[in-house]
């Protein structure tokens, strides 16, 4: 059943300059996992979403943001859908 | 120790959205120390209810797949979150529609100070 997910998030993963790929549920539960971003960062990751999306600025419920939180040594892109919240660690 | 532990667990209690509060129980479910926001319904929190997670955590443990170290109950008004710290039980108690992950992660700051209080009653 999750086949295609995890499929989609290995592809991700193998994608150059990618080191971490999650995909969580929306409560904040980790549905897939890959390299830096462990399971463990789910809520967060998902929780940064939520909070970034209560920002909207009268644009409409679907009209999700992308967050980019940046370091040093890498970006971490972070993107809100419907049923889901996908992040991608990329350096 | 206890005022410790109550410092600490009403840090946490302001990092998550919804969650109203957080318990340290013994196993039979006698209050040892209780943060929660104003207008909680303390009634949530009754021994049995609180007891009755490590009959179920005891059971859940005989599944075959290892230790059960947490049962996440959901309600049509809150979640419970618990983790087997036995012979203590740590609770969530928050929102049905709070971010379950976030409080999970939550119990990972918890854990030392947790640690301490097993390690206190533990007989060497």
């Amino acid at each position: 059943m999750e086949g295609h997910l995890e499929h989609q998030v290995t592809e991700i993963s193998q994608t150059p300059g990618v080191v971490g790929v999650i995909c969580t549920d929306p409560q904040g539960l980790s549905l897939a996992a890959r390299g830096t971003l462990k399971p463990e960062s789910s809520g967060l990751v998902s929780g940064l979403a939520t909070q970034a999306a209560s920002l909207n600025l009268g644009n409409g419920e679907d009209d999700k943001p992308t967050i980019v939180v940046e370091f040093d040594t890498g970006n971490i892109l972070i993107r809100g859908q419907q049923n889901s919240t996908l992040g991608i660690h990329k350096v | 120790m206890d005022e410790g532990l109550q410092a600490v667990l009403k840090k946490h209690l302001h990092l998550v959205d919804g969650l109203r509060c957080i318990s340290v129980s013994d196993r039979d479910g006698v209050q040892i120390v209780e943060v929660h926001t104003d207008h909680f319904p303390t009634g949530v929190i009754k021994p049995i209810f609180m007891g009755t997670f490590a009959i179920a955590s005891e059971q859940a443990s005989k599944l075959g797949v290892g230790k059960n170290t947490s049962i996440i109950s959901y309600y049509s008004g809150y979640q419970v979150i618990q983790f087997n710290y036995l012979p203590f039980v740590l609770t969530f108690i928050a929102d049905s529609k709070s971010n379950t992950g976030m409080l999970y992660s939550l119990e990972e700051d918890l854990r030392d100070p947790i640690g301490h209080l097993q390690a206190a009653v533990s007989v060497p």
